[in-house]
């Protein structure tokens, strides 16, 4: 069976004989990260279609993760969410760290995490939310259940068995789908970085602070820079401390020349042209170069939070595709391909939002349809606006996605 | 709407007969029946004016700031019911009153608020709620706007004092913006006020104090560089200003919002004075000032302008208009937990708010009435 198309499980250390194979039976798992097992299992997991390995296969990129969801203050009130810089709930979420993997390598991403240890019982949607929050960003993860879980899963128990037919559904859902990880992300903003060393940091925390405030991005490794198409994206971020390859600069500079804003580090300011201009906020020397503009801190950068910010509003919003309304909870996730889109929305509050969510989107389609991972597509109507078109969603608890298609 | 737009519904407008200019337009305060967004509004603001005295004589020659109101988060709506419609001021109304001022004469025209938690440009912040801000901008021309929620393109933050010493503070620290102006208008949607009762004219002065100053975020010693977060500090007096602008006269009044908005709201008027008072509510919402108030709020189209050259006057008129009575304070509706703020102002010397001193002009107040606490009990989630 080809990498692409496993659907990975970690082996619970509790499930000690064949028979609990029996639980994956009609699910899309079909990869079992099994460690030392016995020749017995492993063949009767043959027997049915089921790889079971020791380790990961070098064939697919796995990388680390978190258990998605808000995170609760302590010594608070339950339902109080802990603010993050937004003034918004902290939301741990994979979406970034897998468009990075996915940016620097072609294989198959796999995400590891399990279930935290001091969760109590973990409800079916605390899984359904950590599989979708890969699979909105073109990942899999490793299906991975608590002890308490899967021991009351191999008895049978009524509430565990129903609680894992939801996990199956979900990863099905997303199987039957699986096309849309290779539509192209929608975006206006190129993130480039090495995303390594002394970069590590600000790169990476500025994908994930973008995300936080739906700032949908691109991610480029600066090895594969010079052959990225930029095109059509509105501004390109340099993040690193060192100067881009001479391929890289040179792509730079013809971006910004065609009428592109290029934000780079202040000790890169320098190597590019042009005459000084107008910034649109306060603490960057802006350039006219070309049609274009390139931008650089007066001050190092030193928080990843405001960079991700200042990029949004280097860029303006005028370039975003896509704006949500009422989605404090709500990551969103977009891709196209020809004249087809798909914008998935993960709500990491696990509930209807008390205020109707709407999605803005600056073209117009032809077609939309709205679906959930239990709502079959239904067709959704747009509603005009000055800048495009909006939609009103019906309400959702956890993952919802808009099909849209006729780009116009 | 964009320049054209005005433009052409102005023209439609002129050919109107004009009201005899007021000889002390103090307290007349003019009302129109107004039922959309559209090529009606320019018109029948102008008409407004024109019942006002005309604007030649307040705006030619002069720089004119225009303090809107953009309350809250850019991305939270009343449901589906886009932030215009129901708690900020429409862009509409921002884009014919700049271009009504800019025909009257005004040289330059700069739209102010003070974003929430943010030094972003006004313009990012319109574009986040789903604005294009280019038609207010090309409504008239030198138009621009700023974000006052810090210090913005000044050196320093300009001193305003509060006559009679204020309620509660003595002076305020504010965004050059408010220094500039020559005259000042404040642009409002008509509402209730969770805190303060009601918000209008005056309430809208709430967000020109800089949130860099007066915020959540702000610094101790010194101004924060960028605005964090709400003006908790005016609702809870649980700290004080940065300690560059001056504290609060007396630290051991009551810690209580329905006390302390209401007269710190008093004192901005006071301190920063208002030329030109213009709320709308062609749309709007009941119940709150904003989605955030729970408790079955209600988008509502009571199609109806007022315009005033008293902030407290146009408030007074406001809230009939609203279906209460401005001469009531604390314990009466809307004033059930708070002081009102009229009181507070017209105790400041910023005008009446008694309707017997208040000549109302144009469309009579009873024909327009709109009961915001009936339109409320009659929803069918209130």
């Amino acid at each position: 069976m080809a990498v692409e198309d496993r659907v990975p499980m970690r082996w619970p250390a509790g499930w000690t004989g064949p028979a609990a194979l029996g639980l994956l039976k009609d699910t899309p798992v079909n990869c079992l990260i099994a460690g030392q097992r016995t020749g017995l299992l492993r063949e009767a997991a043959a027997k049915l279609g089921i790889t079971m390995v020791d380790t990961p296969p070098e064939d697919a990129a796995v990388i680390d993760g978190a258990w998605p969801g808000m995170r609760i203050s302590q010594g608070r009130r339950r339902d109080d969410a802990e603010a993050g810089p937004t003034g918004a709930p902290w939301i741990d979420s994979n979406g970034w760290a897998v468009k990075l993997a996915r940016a620097r390598s072609p294989k198959p991403v796999w995400v590891a995490f399990d279930p935290p240890k001091d969760a109590g019982t973990l409800t079916p949607d605390r899984f359904q939310l950590a599989a979708a929050d890969v699979a909105v960003a073109g990942g899999r993860w490793i299906v991975s259940l608590d002890d308490a879980t899967a021991a009351a899963l191999a008895r049978g128990e009524a509430s565990a068995v129903e609680s894992w037919r939801k996990i199956a559904a979900t990863l099905a859902f997303f199987e039957k789908r699986k096309a849309w990880r290779d539509w192209t992300p929608m975006g206006s903003l190129a993130v480039i970085s090495d995303f390594a060393g002394d970069n590590e940091f600000m790169a990476t925390e500025v994908l994930n602070l973008a995300a936080r405030r739906n700032l949908l991005c691109q991610v480029v490794d600066k090895a594969r820079a010079a052959q990225f198409p930029l095109s059509g994206l509105r501004a390109a971020l340099y993040v690193d401390k060192e100067a881009p390859p001479a391929p890289v600069f040179e792509k730079l500079a013809g971006f910004a020349r065609g009428g592109g804003t290029v934000i780079v580090p202040a000790a890169l300011a320098a190597k590019f042209a042009g005459t000084p201009a107008a910034s649109p906020i306060d603490g960057y020397d802006v350039r006219a170069l070309g049609k274009g503009r390139v931008a650089a801190p007066k001050k190092e950068w030193d928080d990843p939070f405001v960079l991700a910010a200042d990029a949004h509003i280097l860029m303006s919003r005028r370039y975003d595709p896509v704006n949500i309304f009422n989605a404090g909870s709500v990551f969103v996730n977009c891709a196209e391909r020809g004249p087809d889109a798909v914008i998935q929305l993960v709500n990491f509050a696990r509930r209807e939002s008390a205020n109707q969510i709407s999605v803005a989107v600056s073209k117009s389609y032809a077609r939309a349809r709205f679906l959930t991972l239990t709502a079959d597509p239904a067709p959704l109507k747009p509603v005009p606006v000055e800048r495009g078109v909006e939609f009103h969603l019906p309400p959702f608890a956890l993952y919802a996605a808009l099909e849209l298609g006729g780009a116009k | 709407m964009n320049r054209r737009g005005f433009l052409g519904a102005a023209a439609a407008a002129s050919i109107l007969p004009v009201p005899a200019r007021a000889a002390s337009a103090g307290a007349k305060v003019s009302v129109a029946r107004c039922g959309s967004y559209g090529p009606e509004l320019t018109p029948a603001l102008e008409r407004m004016f024109d019942q006002l005295g005309g604007m030649g004589s307040l705006v030619k020659g002069k720089t004119v700031a225009m303090k809107v109101n953009l309350t809250g988060v850019p991305t939270v709506r009343l449901g589906y019911v886009p932030a215009e419609l129901a708690h900020w001021t429409h862009p509409a109304v921002i884009g014919a009153t700049a271009h009504l001022l800019a025909k009257a004469g005004a040289r330059h025209i700069r739209v102010v608020e003070s974003a929430w938690s943010t030094a972003d440009p006004l313009e990012e912040v319109m574009l986040e709620a789903g604005w294009d801000p280019q038609p207010m901008l090309t409504a008239a021309p030198r138009v621009e706007f700023e974000n006052t929620n810090w210090l913005g393109k000044a050196r320093k933050y300009s001193r305003f004092q509060v006559p009679k010493g204020g309620h509660i503070y003595t002076a305020f620290d504010l965004n050059h913006s408010y220094e500039d102006c020559d005259v000042f208008v404040s642009i409002a949607k008509m509402k209730e006020h969770a805190t303060a009762g009601i918000t209008l004219a005056m309430k809208n002065l709430f967000g020109i104090a800089p949130a860099a100053i007066y915020g959540d975020g702000a610094g101790k010693d010194e101004p924060s560089p960028v605005p964090r977060g709400g003006r908790n500090m005016f609702h809870q007096g649980h700290r004080q200003p940065s300690g560059s602008a001056p504290p609060e006269k007396d630290p051991k009044t009551p810690r209580e919002g329905g006390y302390r908005v209401p007269r710190i709201v008093a004192d901005l008027v006071a301190a920063r004075p208002i030329h030109l008072s213009i709320v709308e509510a062609i749309e709007t919402m009941t119940h709150g000032e904003g989605p955030w108030i729970p408790g079955g709020s209600r988008h509502v189209r009571p199609g109806v302008l007022v315009a005033g050259l008293n902030p407290v006057s146009t408030d007074a008129v406001c809230m009939a208009l609203m279906g209460f009575d401005a001469m009531d304070d604390r314990g009466k509706a809307p004033f059930e937990r708070c002081d009102n703020t009229l009181r507070l102002g017209e105790e400041l010397g910023a005008g009446t708010r008694d309707m017997r001193r208040i000549e109302v002009l144009g469309t009579p107040i009873r024909e327009l009435r709109f009961d915001f606490r009936r339109a409320t009990a009659s929803s069918p989630s209130g």
